[in-house]
């Protein structure tokens, strides 16, 4: 074999070598080491001590484990619809061609999305401040409340709070996807549908949303998979405020992120425990994505 | 231009209102960074305050230059790393056939789905090992590999690098390598402001990682170091928001040229099911 034919054999492997060599590093290595870590006990300064499945079985009973559990499916019940139909509704409208200025609205509805989650934690504890926030200063002066809701003082209101926040983060960025799948659509298609007679309402339902689908899908998966992730608003929604919650009033806003936090970097550093909660999640996780995937893909084979 | 119909104009409506919600906030930072903590918490502010000379004093009295030039040496890192280390992988995926291509290539789209929260705990036991706790050096490397990024890469270097313009140069003696950094990479440009704009906003914004990896005011990035500026009696939040405005400020910038470029860029890959 020539010099030139062999190089061009290795290439490819000489090219994905960078990545494959620093997520091999700093991803894969740490998810497969956290494995072996859960099934000690470690914590900082001394030694791992193999413990077996111990850990898991403290996980089980930990009632915190439970509250980040159904906070996550919570915030997934709370946030996915609601960031689907706003983003849905924006991406048709700014592609519809019946909206004028869709550059600036395009771009006023990226914003909070490259907002610092810092930022994003800070000023929203500053407008929903119990006393004197905007947010309840306008309700009260259109009649909506009586009192003063203390919403980052009670379990119910600060679950809403941390949905707000996530859905206002999240929803342009959702809406670029939907615009990105949107424009990939066949004029064809409409084309077609036009001279049957369909509506644009028809058209959006039998045409857009069928062939969305599989941006449906990834977006659904990834926003689900970032429930559990949710951690930087919140953290600084109840720790920036001066008084340090972990994860909330009554642990109403406390995620699996945030569980993992405190248990190892956070008031203790018991990193077999933290380990272990990392990996029930994982397979839980796994499996609602995976079961969210199968029915999603159902209704398509059919 | 046609006349609209009702159902345009509650359209338009909409898009207002929603569009209002998602400003109002963000307009909400920049005024708030205008006025004095205290009355950051009495009711609604449309207009600027006065007190924005005295919040930079207070923004100055801590290093706050220092944390802007740790971030802008992570994210701009990081940016570069990334999106060559992506066109890299992205050319082997579009345009080469090898063997395993297709399972590596699976793994690339799993992976994005994998959060990299759950290796957290061995992921900062590895940065003590490699004595990279408090150095920028975990800010910059492990993000540099992104999934996202190799995906995106892939469909955009399959779709815009003609084959035969790779055989021809192969035929006057290029090797592979100059082929990358000759021939691909100028074809990959539109992409690298696209996918660059990311990498930097996702770095410039991150706050997890650099939380558990650095303990060193002197290192701190943006979100990090303003959580520094405390009050009497609690943190000044108005010369903290102040901070986080000027923070926020290059990323806007950035978007606003490239916006149009942005959402062009990822619509003309068209994600693929």
């Amino acid at each position: 074999m020539s010099r030139a034919a062999k190089e061009r054999r290795i290439a490819p492997y000489v090219f994905i070598s960078p990545f494959f060599l620093i997520f091999g590093a700093f991803s894969l290595f740490p998810i497969l080491f956290t494995l072996y870590i859960s099934l000690t006990d470690w914590s900082l300064g001394g030694a791992p001590q193999f413990i077996g499945f111990g850990n898991y079985a403290e996980v089980l009973q930990d009632s915190r484990f439970y509250d980040a559990l159904f906070n996550t499916v919570l915030f997934m019940i709370m946030i996915i619809p609601p960031q689907i139909i706003i983003a849905l509704f924006i991406s048709v409208l700014l592609t519809n061609g019946r909206v004028p200025l869709v550059g600036t609205f395009r771009l006023v509805n990226f914003l909070p999305y490259i907002t610092t989650s810092v930022a994003v934690g800070l000023i929203f504890g500053i407008l929903f401040d119990w006393n004197f926030g905007s947010v309840n200063v306008l309700l009260a002066k259109i009649g909506l409340i009586k009192e003063n809701v203390n919403w980052l003082g009670q379990p119910w209101p600060s679950r809403i709070v941390v949905s707000l926040v996530t859905v206002w983060k999240y929803f342009g960025y959702t809406a670029v996807m939907f615009l990105v799948g949107i424009s990939g659509i066949s004029r064809q298609l409409y084309e077609a549908a036009d001279l049957d007679g369909a509506s644009k309402m028809q058209q959006f339902r039998f045409v857009t949303l069928p062939m969305l689908r599989p941006v449906m899908v990834f977006v659904i998966l990834t926003t689900m998979i970032g429930c559990f992730q949710i951690f930087d608003e919140p953290y600084m929604l109840f720790t920036g405020m001066g008084a340090s919650v972990v994860g909330g009033p009554e642990g109403a806003a406390l995620t699996g992120t945030w569980l993992i936090y405190d248990n190892v970097f956070g008031s203790l550093s018991r990193f077999g425990y933290g380990s272990a909660i990392a990996y029930v999640l994982f397979l839980f996780i796994s499996m609602v994505s995976f079961v969210t995937f199968r029915l999603m893909n159902k209704g398509e084979d059919a | 231009m046609r006349q609209r119909s009702l159902a345009d104009w509650i359209g338009l409506a909409v898009m207002l209102v929603i569009s209002l919600a998602a400003f109002y906030p963000f307009y909400s930072m920049m005024i708030m960074s205008t006025y004095e903590s205290n009355e950051l918490y009495t009711g609604i502010k449309l207009l600027p305050g006065s007190y924005l000379g005295e919040n930079l004093k207070t923004l100055f009295s801590i290093d706050f230059l220092a944390f802007y030039k740790n971030s802008l040496i992570v994210a701009l890192s990081t940016t570069v790393l990334g999106v060559l280390v992506s066109a890299a992988a992205g050319f082997a995926f579009g345009k080469y056939e090898f063997r395993f291509k297709k399972t590596l290539f699976v793994m690339v789209l799993v992976t994005m789905m994998i959060p990299m929260q759950f290796g957290i705990v061995a992921f900062v036991l590895e940065m003590r090992w490699l004595g990279w706790l408090n150095t920028l050096l975990p800010l910059i490397i492990p993000p540099a590999a992104n999934a996202f990024g190799v995906f995106w890469m892939t469909q955009f270097a399959r779709s815009t690098i003609p084959g035969e313009v790779l055989e021809s140069a192969r035929i006057d003696g290029c090797g592979e390598t100059g082929l990358f950094f000759k021939i691909v990479l100028p074809f990959l440009r539109p992409a690298f402001v696209t996918l660059g704009l990311l990498f930097f906003l996702w770095s410039w914004n991150s706050f997890f990682v650099p939380l558990i990896v650095l303990s060193k005011d002197s290192l701190y990035t943006i979100p990090l170091g303003i959580r520094g500026l405390a009050g009497q009696f609690r943190a000044d939040n108005a010369a903290q928001v102040l901070g986080l405005t000027l923070g926020t400020i290059p990323v806007l910038v950035f978007f606003s040229i490239f916006s149009k470029n942005l959402i062009e860029g990822l619509a003309s890959s068209a994600v693929k099911g």
